[in-house]
């Protein structure tokens, strides 16, 4: 009974540990590149074609059928999937987080409501123009989440689920939205970006202010050191394990210059981890049923009586009155 | 928020790992002291393994809070002594609770048991809050350090060190608020005006931690799920609140484990504040 029992916790454990076992021995060494390197990491980061059904992949050597001599397709860089989609999986997928993937496009959705003063009809309009964008956010995570299935960690850093959808939002909806609220709805993008990167930055302040007890004075010259060298893979790294674990930082030859002696020996001892990633589904626990409002949703009200009917009909302007 | 639980849930499920591996083997599991002194100390691969290494951790901690202070205040030799005693007085005061929890565990580990599960559970009630206290940090406002500090500085430096304390708090607690309305996003965006209007209320309606936390972010969350609806709703549209609600009603549960831990920041009584017997600055003994 304990063996069986002790079998399941190590399944268990094993499972809920396996993002740590990715986990480099030793720092990575000082790179004044890091964040060039970062940026072109971030490009060499798989898109959702990576993962594109076979059918819609098919198309490509026939578009290259044209030219004389069919260029050879370029291998995407990392390889992440090189076999046919499992249907099995993907139905896993959706069954085990469509529902939350719905409710980060139905609330980016709302945002865009908001944000670009849309009516009922530009709405409808809007939430079926975007649904190629919800579908390649999928196929994106549904891309990590098969790899790791298969024991390839993404080291790269993954975006931020909702960063992704509003990326691919503002692709799909080029056509739908006129030129001010595409604009506002990428003003507001970059305002939340800022916002997020604002807050990262201060709370890896924090962790290195717990650790190394920092003055006012160097607390405000880390806050520039960490803005100028800015990984994008930082915020999903401090929002999973934000005060656990420093992500890889800026080069120590930025940093420990800053520092007195007792806080640079503290500093180069602490560890700085590269964590691999798997996917695990949106940060949002148990999403309920997302249901947009409209002033003219609300429930009609009992119909009167008779004698309020008459009363009313009398103060009311007639239909007339209101088109004009 | 989430992610600090979940690294909190993945120690605890290491330590069962290891359990489990040993345990599997032989039937009944093989306890070391290693194991113990990881369970307490190791923050999921970092370099502490055991109690010397926190030791030697625990005592540069207590460096650096007291040249941080001298850097403030510029104490005196006699000062600084007073402070470093009090500092190990800390220091002691955990390695004492340490060596409670490892007898507990010294006899446990020898005990015959059919249930192993059990009496680990019943261990990890004890090394938990040991755990927590390490990973906290020794040096916060109910340390006797940081208690020592109303006794040991002038009248003078007092106010400069409470200032500096002040401003570090108020930045950890900006920090974990913007973090925590930004981790909220995931499930509801907000407008950047909502964003700063809610990031406005919580500084204005939350009150700082004690002790400084790893899971401060999800305290945060916690403290914003029990704020009046009349002073959240309005930061929210009609179709923002009904997500907003929901999501933050999963949260109320979670306040008596915290409270438990001494991570709920209620009654906080202003610790950094003078005694009403604060003695002038000439009669102090210890001037800079």
């Amino acid at each position: 009974m304990n063996r069986i029992r002790a079998g399941v916790l190590f399944a268990v454990a094993a499972l809920a540990l396996l993002p740590y076992l990715g986990v480099p021995a030793a720092d990575p060494p000082p790179n004044q590149d890091a964040p060039k390197k970062a940026e072109q990491a971030d490009k060499k980061k798989p898109d959702a074609n990576a993962d594109a059904p076979a059918e819609k992949k098919a198309t490509a050597p026939a578009k290259a059928a044209k030219g004389a001599a069919p260029a050879k397709p370029k291998p995407a860089t990392p390889p992440l999937v090189k076999e046919k989609p499992n249907e099995a999986v993907e139905k896993q997928f959706e069954l085990q987080f469509g529902r939350q993937f719905q409710h980060l496009y139905r609330t980016e959705l709302h945002l865009l409501r908001v944000v670009c003063k849309l009516t009922k009809p530009q709405y409808q309009k809007v939430a079926a123009d975007g649904e190629p964008a919800l579908k390649a956010t999928k196929e994106k995570y549904l891309g990590y989440w098969r790899n790791q299935r298969q024991g390839r960690w993404d080291s790269s850093g993954q975006a931020d689920p909702r960063e992704t959808l509003s990326a691919e939002l503002e692709k799909a909806l080029q056509k739908t939205l006129t030129p001010e609220q595409a604009a506002a709805y990428k003003k507001e993008r970059n305002l939340r970006t800022a916002a997020q990167r604002r807050a990262v930055v201060k709370t890896l302040i924090v962790m290195m202010d717990r650790t190394l007890v920092l003055s006012t004075e160097q607390r405000d010259k880390i806050h520039e050191i960490l803005d100028k060298n800015w990984k994008d893979s930082w915020y999903t790294h401090v929002v999973r394990y934000g005060g656990n674990y420093f992500p890889e930082m800026p080069p120590d030859a930025k940093i420990l210059p800053i520092l007195n002696d007792t806080q640079k020996t503290i500093w180069k001892g602490v560890q700085k981890v590269n964590i691999r990633y798997g996917f695990y589904g949106l940060n949002m626990g148990d999403v309920g049923e997302f249901e947009e409002t409209w002033d003219d949703d609300v429930p009609a009200k009992p119909e009167p009586t008779p004698e309020k009917k008459a009363v009313k009909k009398s103060k009311q302007p007639s239909n007339k009155a209101e088109k004009k | 928020m989430s992610a600090a639980s979940d690294s909190r849930w993945a120690l605890v499920l290491a330590a069962a790992l290891w359990l489990a591996f040993v345990g599997s083997a032989a039937g009944q599991p093989q306890w070391t002291d290693e194991n113990f002194d990881r369970w307490v100390f190791n923050r999921g691969g970092g370099p502490v393994q055991n109690a010397a290494d926190a030791r030697k951790e625990l005592d540069r901690s207590l460096l650096l809070n007291i040249e941080e202070i001298d850097r403030v205040c510029k104490l005196t030799e006699a000062q600084k002594k007073k402070l470093q005693l009090a500092g190990r007085g800390d220091i002691k005061r955990f390695y004492d609770h340490y060596e409670v929890v490892k007898r507990k565990f010294h006899r446990l580990k020898h005990k015959q048991q059919d249930d192993w599960q059990e009496l680990w559970n019943e261990l990890w009630q004890d090394i938990n809050p040991l755990q927590t206290t390490f990973q906290s940090g020794l040096f916060h406002k109910d340390s006797l350090l940081h208690k020592s500090l109303r006794h040991t500085l002038t009248a003078e430096q007092l106010p400069r060190y409470q200032a500096q304390a002040e401003e570090r708090r108020r930045f950890h607690h900006r920090a974990s608020i913007e973090l925590a309305v930004n981790s909220f996003e995931e499930s509801m965006p907000l407008r950047d005006a909502q964003r700063q209007e809610l990031i406005a209320l919580l500084l204005k309606e939350l009150k700082p931690l004690r002790k400084s936390s790893q899971i401060e972010v999800y305290i945060v969350t916690i403290q914003m799920s029990l704020l009046p609806d009349d002073k959240l709703k309005p930061v929210f549209d009609r179709t923002q609140w009904k997500i907003v609600r929901a999501q933050l009603d999963m949260y109320k549960g979670a306040v008596q484990n915290l409270k438990q831990r001494g991570l709920w920041p209620e009654d906080d009584e202003d610790v950094d504040a003078p005694p009403a017997d604060a003695k002038p600055a000439a009669k102090r003994e210890n001037q800079p």
